[in-house]
């Protein structure tokens, strides 16, 4: 069964309670409820909504309509429905509508908790809202407009109940072409009852498609579901946004909730998360999928968070993004590893992992790196190098009064002036150093079979610090390749 | 004890049934150690890390600060790596982690080998943002991150004061040692300046203790022969012998 969620996204009472509208510049787009009482209805021009408020002795307050502004505000509540179902899809061209999945809550309530829960979320937002539950979105959408006993604001329409509670709606709830509807009205077909007891054929023959997709929603046969028609497992969540995205952000904003909810259900099963599988609905494209593994199961959604945003961040967008689904693909039974809060050395290692993801994606995959020593040749830049696995090399550790070196990667050349063989002023980057100690030559050569090079090295100490140039004695050339700091 | 929600249960063990909502607020890991701290008596803890060399442990009053930003400015050659190379050794014979963001990409891999040498996950992890200007960036997630009790930042622009606050604030909820290193134009050769940030500011002058640069070929069966070059080419004073 599915259920609709309507609230109107400005939010206040009082803003119900004037006469107002929001508008694109030509038509009206969006109306208070006292505006809607005095025959302003979406769709309408400035002029003739201005007219039929001014009509009833009121004025009418016309605020612009900003899409961003509308998005923001939709993808938030998005992310919170998120938290109580598992398939939410805000509806398109209906800012304030959502459709939501709500099968499977049998062992949570029922329906009518979760309608309860719906209804206190929605509530925060506009003390109006409605909600309903029903076999078919048209149905949901219809008992969220009608009025009930008690101004009742949740209203869950029984299995197989849909075509009776259509009987009595009137037709301006059942989506269709507005000259259809004008159609239909000045035949007198004023509900959709009267509508879905037409012969089939008959509304085909006048009217055509559109007829028949009229005819088959006052009958409560709609097709329209959320991104999926059905939970393919337990263990996943499903997100569709109001509107195409090209930018990641509000999908990595919905993305924290649906990970919480699933992390939240697997630990109530008892199990961490090994891999999950990110689906990236595009519109107009296939669908585009990211297994996200981890080298240890986690069952917390902050590093899991991490982890995803990474590889959601290393994925070039081809098309928009029309939805996100999160499947489980690997889960296993919660280890009894224990932290210990109270040892100031104890490392979360997954933390570890999910933030090493992320550098990884922002920065490149030679951005997080250990040093590891290797055995290339007697130069500085072969005896060891940066890499991002273990080393297998042990070496001897610099004594404490050893200097570390800072070495340019590549060397930059310098003139160097000599005076009896040994550097005496050197000149780099404009700025002349005046050597007020040479320390070398240390000469290192390379077999001249693999790497012909022949250099002879020298510690220069200079007002400035120490700097470590060397003579290419093969091309003449001097250059400095780093400094004792 | 009688007032506190970890009533011992026999055997003396504690139950937390969920600890981001202990004491029913969301709680941050280092606020949360304090109050079990309050609680289980042998949970005695000192207040920072100690790095086990007596300069520094003297410039930073004992112990490297825990939830500070700690700064050690100098000029290029007076000694600033090593200090912190030294202070990396400290950290990481205490079973540490320590993230280094070498935002100039120059340090030397070989004078840090032998802090990384473990297959595990244990010591020294360095992070080399190819643009400087990420460096900020990647101190705030490390920090962020709460899996690395020390973070130095290494070059790099200067950071705004208000990206400064901003990380200050992440270290003291993360329990971290922030450390930022970079280069000052001013300054003597002869030591670094060493800076706590905090409420109660102190800043120490450390003393260089180099004493020689390390021989470049470190290749055991390569001998050193420094100077040998030099005294080949060198006129001999006393003209040549036999």
């Amino acid at each position: 069964m599915w259920s609709a969620d309507v609230t109107h996204l400005p939010g206040t009472d009082a803003w119900d309670d004037a006469h107002r509208a929001l508008s694109d510049g030509a038509r009206v787009r969006m109306v208070s409820s006292a505006a809607r009482l005095a025959g302003v209805t979406p769709g309408m021009t400035l002029n003739a909504a201005r007219a039929a408020v001014e009509a009833a002795s009121a004025t009418l307050d016309v605020l612009p309509w900003d899409d961003r502004v509308i998005a923001r505000a939709v993808t938030m509540v998005t992310g919170q429905l998120v938290d109580l179902s598992p398939q939410v899809t805000a509806a398109t061209g209906a800012p304030g509508v959502w459709w939501i999945g709500a099968s499977g809550f049998e062992k949570l309530g029922g329906e009518r908790a979760l309608l309860r829960r719906l209804l206190a979320l929605a509530q925060k937002y506009h003390p109006r809202s409605r909600v309903a539950s029903a076999d078919t979105c048209i149905a949901a959408h219809v008992a969220t407009m009608l009025r009930w006993p008690n101004n009742r604001s949740a209203h869950l329409v029984p299995p197989g109940g849909s075509m009776r509670l259509l009987r009595r709606a009137p037709l301006t709830l059942i989506p269709m072409d507005e000259e259809l509807r004008a159609a239909l009205s000045a035949l007198g077909i004023v509900t959709a009852g009267a509508l879905a007891a037409l012969p089939a054929g008959e509304v085909e023959r006048r009217w055509g498609d559109d007829g028949l997709r009229a005819w088959h929603l006052a009958r409560g046969e709609d097709d329209r579901r959320p991104v999926l028609a059905a939970i393919a497992a337990a263990a996943a969540v499903t997100v569709e946004l109001p509107d195409p995205v090209t930018t990641l952000e509000p999908v990595l904003f919905l993305l924290t909730p649906a990970l919480e909810r699933l992390v939240r259900d697997s630990a109530l099963k008892g199990e961490a998360i090994a891999a999950v599988v990110l689906t990236l609905v595009l519109d107009r494209a296939a669908p585009h999928e990211l297994l996200v593994a981890l080298a240890r199961p986690v069952a917390r959604a902050a590093p899991l968070f991490d982890q995803c945003r990474a590889a959601l961040e290393a994925c070039a967008l081809t098309a928009p993004v029309r939805a996100l689904a999160i499947t489980v693909r690997e889960a296993v039974p919660l280890s009894d590893e224990q932290g210990d809060l109270l040892r100031p050395t104890w490392k979360d290692p997954t933390a570890m992992e999910g933030v090493f993801a992320r550098l990884r994606a922002g920065l490149g995959v030679e951005a997080v790196v250990r040093p590891l020593l290797v055995d290339r040749g007697h130069r500085i830049e072969d005896r060891a190098i940066w890499a991002d696995r273990p080393a297998s090399m042990e070496g001897a550790a610099p004594s404490a009064t050893e200097a570390s070196t800072r070495l340019l990667t590549p060397p930059m050349p310098v003139a160097v002036r000599r005076r009896h063989g040994k550097p005496a002023a050197i000149r780099w980057e404009g700025r002349r150093w005046v050597v007020t100690r040479a320390t070398g030559p240390e000469h290192l050569a390379g077999a001249w079979w693999d790497q012909p090079y022949d250099r002879e090295y020298w510690y220069c100490d200079t007002p400035r610090g120490s700097l470590l140039i060397y003579h290419a004695r093969g091309t003449g050339r001097w250059w400095v390749e780093g400094w004792n700091d | 004890m009688t007032n506190s929600p970890l009533a011992p249960l026999p055997g003396g063990l504690y139950v937390v049934p969920d600890v981001r909502f202990f004491f029913g607020v969301i709680m941050s890991l280092a606020e949360l150690r304090q109050e079990l701290a309050q609680v289980i008596p042998s949970s005695a803890q000192p207040d920072g890390v100690a790095i086990g060399w007596a300069p520094l442990d003297h410039a930073l009053g004992g112990t490297l600060p825990r939830g500070l930003i700690t700064e050690i400015t100098g000029p290029a050659g007076s000694g600033r790596t090593t200090l912190l190379r030294r202070l990396v050794e400290g950290a990481i014979q205490q079973e540490l982690l320590v993230a280094y963001i070498d935002a100039e990409r120059t340090l030397n891999p070989r004078d840090w080998a032998h802090l990384a040498r473990r297959a595990d996950d244990d010591g020294l992890w360095v992070i080399r943002p190819p643009d400087p200007a990420r460096a900020a960036w990647c101190s705030e997630l490390l920090l962020r991150s709460g899996a690395f009790p020390i973070v130095i930042l290494d070059g790099g622009p200067v950071l705004p004061h208000a990206i400064t606050v901003r990380l200050a604030s992440i270290a003291r909820e993360h329990d971290a040692s922030l450390i930022v290193s970079r280069t000052s134009d001013s300054g003597s050769l002869r030591g670094v300046t060493v800076a706590v940030r905090g409420r109660t500011p102190r800043t120490v002058e450390v003393e260089r203790e180099i004493v020689v640069a390390r021989r470049l070929c470190a290749h055991p069966e390569v001998p050193d022969r420094r100077g040998v070059e030099r005294r080949r080419h060198a006129p001999s004073r006393y003209g040549r012998v036999g």
